[in-house]
């Protein structure tokens, strides 16, 4: 009897250990991890609508900014929970994707205050310039300056490089040069000189925002994850072998208790020796 | 017999632990999203989207909230509690220029309205918290703010048996500091003003604004006022400086040190003199306006913001009806319109 009941406690034992308790967090870190890059591609597609002036409002960014900090924090709460080698592997890389998601954030955040500006200021030039350049109709050499600085920032905007920005900005070094001052003018070079600043600024925020490293990070955990999984899994699979072949033991040991113990019966019902 | 009993023991116990195996699912399943379209082609183009009538949120927690927002005992020396700087019956600000405990180094800032703030993207003036929890943490510990500690805060929560028995019955943890600051931020999430005649006009009640209003929120979006105080708030989901297009200092309060605003937070040269936009909602009832409280009236506000921040002059009628249109952002508080007349206290 007391080797069954050790064969049973080694089931047991044997059992435990070839659950998988790290299948539920492999899931849960890949769920998060998916849902993290479809709200990093929501960001990035929010951003590129921002820059077109296809975004009604902001409220998207920091909302999406919101939900990538939490799943980031969440992923790094979960990497730590990991035993062994593979937590410092793990929390490496879900360290550096919580600072490559904070670096893109700031980057948002700045994106947004510079592209507000941006936005306003290339709308003054599409609506209002060209009416300033019909009250300076008289002057010609006014009007057509006007007309060489819409024409440089309007190239600038859809063509961002180094000659359209010379251009630009010497076209409204002419136009502030002009003796004739007036309140609409003064405004237009305003509005024209902060195109000219920030539209290469916001262009290259929005560059190091789409370049930045987030999606290899979390590529990088996410292998990292699937490694630990499934060195996890292979030595669960080693002890349900073992469980079977224990319990393969167990069954033919109970066969020969049984075997023993019809052979001891057919003992007892035969003739009792004289 | 005894043994016959241990085996069937065992397989009990073998049967119970097998269990889980089969069973064996994630403890708590993460949301898989699809891609959100609601911020580009399905989402409407006006900048500005009306406040919600209601928020969910847990009515014993909001309860609660509202029972320590209103408590002096949050405060070390029991004088003042949170609705002393932000009394609901007054546009959920004091009124004052600058908040009332400025007495350190640091550059005093006007104390920004409570309500709708659970919309805001970040907190503060300066954006320092990014959370209503973290900013209601950082009010209690302040020393020029309510200056008080966890351990004193909670000691004097837990000698109140009401107190415990409301916290044992709103979380299952209980009395806790996280507890105490997210029943404040529940509360303070609860302060909506929904129902201002403008987001009416928004939700397609095309006479909810005059006609004189509606030409201000015209001139408000084509001037570009709308580049910053867009979105739900109105404003509160970015950073701005302060003087884009004309210097903006000169206005402060004489001898008090240059507020370097959003710098303070991260130290990075392009945040000097940068603040967090603020939400224009309830705009006519919350004044004095601007970090330092250097405008007094609306009209000064807007000729400030139109002079540093867009380059412009306008006329007097310009401003005339852009304040008409800023007064339709009045919301209702508790089925009252927000604010009252005669009620800043100066």
């Amino acid at each position: 009897m007391s080797i069954v009941a050790g064969l049973l406690l080694l089931l047991t034992y044997l059992l435990i250990q070839s659950r998988n308790p790290d299948l539920a967090r492999r899931a849960h870190m890949q769920e998060a991890l998916q849902n993290l890059q479809l709200h990093d591609t929501e960001l990035t597609r929010d951003v590129l609508l921002a820059r077109a002036g296809l975004l009604p409002n902001y409220d998207s960014l920091p909302q999406i900014g919101q939900q990538l900090s939490q799943i980031a924090d969440a992923l790094r709460a979960e990497s730590t929970t990991v035993s062994g080698a593979a937590a410092k592997e793990m929390g490496k890389h879900a360290e550096a994707l919580t600072a490559a998601l904070q670096q893109k954030l700031t980057l948002v955040e700045y994106f947004k205050s510079d592209n507000a500006l941006l936005q306003n200021s290339l709308r003054y030039f599409t609506h209002t310039g060209q009416n300033i350049g019909k009250q300076f109709k008289a002057e010609q050499n006014v009007a057509a300056e006007i007309a060489a600085v819409s024409h440089c920032t309007g190239a600038l905007h859809t063509h961002v490089g180094t000659r359209r920005g010379q251009e630009a900005e010497a076209a409204l070094s002419r136009l502030s040069a002009n003796p004739r001052k007036q309140p609409g003018l003064d405004t237009l070079i305003a509005h024209g000189w902060l195109i000219v600043e920030m539209l290469p600024r916001v262009d290259t925020l929005l560059r190091q925002i789409i370049a930045a490293p987030t999606t290899a990070h979390a590529d990088a955990l996410q292998n990292a994850v699937l490694q630990y999984a499934n060195r996890v899994e292979a030595r669960a699979q080693l002890f349900r072998v073992l469980l079977y072949l224990v319990a393969v033991i167990l069954l033919g040991y109970l066969f020969y208790q049984l075997a023993r113990l019809r052979s001891n019966a057919r003992t007892c019902a035969g003739p009792i020796p004289t | 017999m005894k043994g016959k009993i241990t085996v069937l023991a065992l397989s009990a116990v073998l049967f119970a632990l097998s269990l889980p195996v089969a069973a064996q699912q994630p403890a708590k399943v993460w949301r898989i999203g699809v891609l959100d379209s609601s911020s580009s082609a399905a989402a409407p183009q006006e900048p500005i989207t009306p406040l919600p009538l209601s928020v969910d949120l847990d009515p014993k927690r909001v309860a609660l909230g509202e029972r320590l927002f209103n408590d002096v005992r949050l405060s070390r020396d029991n004088t003042k509690s949170c609705a002393a700087c932000h009394p609901l019956d007054q546009g959920g600000m004091d009124g004052r220029r600058s908040a009332t405990s400025a007495n350190d180094s640091s550059p005093a800032r006007n104390t920004p309205t409570i309500f709708n703030v659970g919309f805001n993207a970040s907190f503060n003036w300066d954006g320092i918290a990014q959370t209503l929890e973290a900013q209601a943490e950082i009010v209690l510990l302040s020393p020029r703010l309510m200056n008080t500690t966890w351990p004193e805060l909670l000691t004097k929560l837990r000698a109140d048996a009401d107190y415990v028995a409301r916290f044992n019955n709103a979380y299952s943890e209980g009395l806790t500091r996280a507890n105490v600051l997210d029943a404040l931020a529940t509360f303070e999430r609860s302060l909506l003003t929904p129902n201002a005649r403008f987001d009416r006009y928004l939700r397609g009640e095309r006479h909810a604004l005059t006609e004189a209003e509606q030409q201000g929120y015209g001139l408000f979006k084509s001037y570009g006022c709308v580049a910053c105080h867009q979105g739900m708030n109105i404003g509160g989901n970015m950073y701005q400086k302060f003087g884009v297009f004309a210097e903006a200092r000169g206005a402060e309060i004489p001898g008090a040190p240059v507020d370097l605003g959003r710098y303070a937070v991260t130290k990075a040269p392009r945040d000097r003199e940068v603040f967090r936009v603020p939400s224009l909602r309830n705009v006519a009832a919350t004044s004095p306006y601007f970090h330092d409280g250097r405008a007094q009236t609306l009209e000064d506000a807007v000729r400030t913001m139109v002079r540093v921040q867009l380059g412009r002059t306008l006329s007097s009628e310009e401003i005339r009806l852009i304040i008409q249109f800023l007064h339709t952002l009045t919301g209702e508080y508790q089925g009252r319109p927000v604010g009252a007349p005669g009620k800043k206290i100066q």
